[in-house]
């Protein structure tokens, strides 16, 4: 058989297989969950740095409930009574689409380390969360109106009994990116701003 | 003052173009302008279209923004969600027609099939279409560099026609540059060899192959997401 011709068929069947996917993935509904956010501090939210899959906020909110319910495994404060026994809380939102550029992903991973270094103890009472959210997965997408994004972003976030208060995006990762001591210095900087200002 | 905003829209336009994430386009770029290579002022006219061909795209969005006040967050998330998944697919198809595996036959009567295939074999008015498609496939560096970047400083000037352009030639300087050394250097050596109408023959080709890469590496990261 002709090669040009197989060539020719394989890549129409690429083709037609590509706009199968397009279309199924479009209108396939994923995942049908409510439309608001509730601020649970939850410890695998915090460690997800090595993880490279999209977590939809749904996910982790799912994982929190079962875990939280059952197991007391987890090293963080359990979600409810915490929340509500104290009144402030920070979250640090890093918003991601599902593909990963090699420059959000250091943002990504500088602001999380740059989290887990100074605000260890933060961390770990509750005042402060780190959460990786994938705004492309139906149930997220009402953050982008929110927080007025156009590209993968950090946000800081105040809450007050799960009521937020106030909010940031830090837009200096991007400019920052490539000089990790300001990017840290930064990230630093403007999360502490936030802390202080929980009390 | 102005002279600041126009430094500042070429540099952000020029770092936009040397990003990594729009690198693949890039090499689609570079192939499809230079891709007659012994005629170096094709080339260099393919360039310049392929630039204001960018530029066309990012003056109506600025004008959108700017002017007309639509929404950022939807236009970008709009584009960067949709965009290149038909990117990879038109890619693909286009290659095809470059390595003549395809053809192409309209329903419309007064189009010809001859007329498509040969804007987008002649190079130069093609390289003009290309350009505004390169330009809508945003991804996450181009969007803040373009959203987060040029934008607010149109929105403070209240250019929603003249920054953008200069913002979009930037973004096509580079590609243009090395697509006209390519051009230039190949054209030096063919003419050594005297190989000059065997060489288009075979940059036609590699570029019709390289279209087909660069548009499966799409389809695999943004339809399939797995890459």
């Amino acid at each position: 058989m002709d090669i040009r011709k197989v060539i020719k068929i394989l890549l129409l069947i690429f083709v037609v297989l590509s706009m199968t996917v397009l279309v199924y993935r479009e209108f396939s509904p994923k995942s049908h969950g409510t439309k608001t956010v509730l601020p649970e501090p939850q410890a695998d939210t915090v460690s997800l740095s090595d993880n490279p899959e999209p977590e939809s906020g749904k996910e982790i909110l799912k994982q929190s409930l079962t875990k939280s319910g059952t197991t007391p495994k987890e090293q963080g404060p359990l979600p409810f009574t915490e929340v509500k026994a104290q009144n402030y809380k920070v979250i640090a939102y890093y918003f991601h689409g599902t593909f990963r550029c090699s420059t959000c992903s250091n943002i990504e991973e500088y602001s999380h380390e740059a989290i887990q270094k100074y605000f260890a103890e933060e961390l770990g009472n509750g005042r402060l969360e780190f959460r990786h959210i994938n705004v492309e997965e139906p149930d997220n997408k009402h953050f982008i109106q929110h927080y007025q994004l156009f590209t993968r972003s950090l946000v800081l976030s105040m809450e007050t009994d799960g009521k937020e208060v106030k909010w940031k995006n830090l837009p200096d990762v991007w400019k920052l990116v490539r000089d990790k001591e300001r990017f840290f210095q930064y990230v630093k900087d403007e999360v502490e701003q936030f802390l202080k200002e929980t009390g | 003052m102005e002279g600041i905003f126009v430094v500042t829209a070429i540099w952000l336009g020029i770092l936009t173009s040397v990003s990594p994430c729009p690198l693949a386009t890039n090499i689609a770029a570079v192939s499809y302008i230079s891709h007659r290579i012994t005629q170096k002022n094709i080339v260099f006219l393919s360039g310049i279209l392929y630039a204001l061909g960018r530029s066309l795209t990012y003056i109506i969005l600025g004008v959108l923004i700017v002017k007309a006040l639509v929404d950022i967050p939807i236009l970008s998330d709009f584009l960067q969600r949709y965009i290149n998944k038909f990117l990879g697919i038109a890619l693909i198809l286009i290659g095809m027609i470059l390595l003549d595996l395809l053809r192409i036959s309209l329903p419309l009567p007064s189009v010809s099939e001859n007329l498509v295939k040969r804007l987008i074999e002649k190079g130069a008015f093609g390289s003009f279409i290309l350009g505004i498609l390169f330009a809508l496939a945003f991804c996450p560096v181009s969007a803040a560099l373009f959203f987060g970047g040029l934008i607010p400083i149109a929105v403070k000037a209240q250019s929603g026609i003249a920054l953008p352009m200069i913002y979009g030639l930037g973004t096509g300087l580079p590609v243009l540059l090395f697509a006209f050394l390519v051009a230039a250097g190949a054209g030096y050596v063919g003419n050594l060899y005297n190989r000059i109408a065997k060489a288009e023959f075979y940059t036609k080709k590699a570029t019709g192959v390289i279209f087909i890469l660069v548009g499966i590496y799409y389809a695999l990261a943004y339809i399939f997401e797995i890459v």
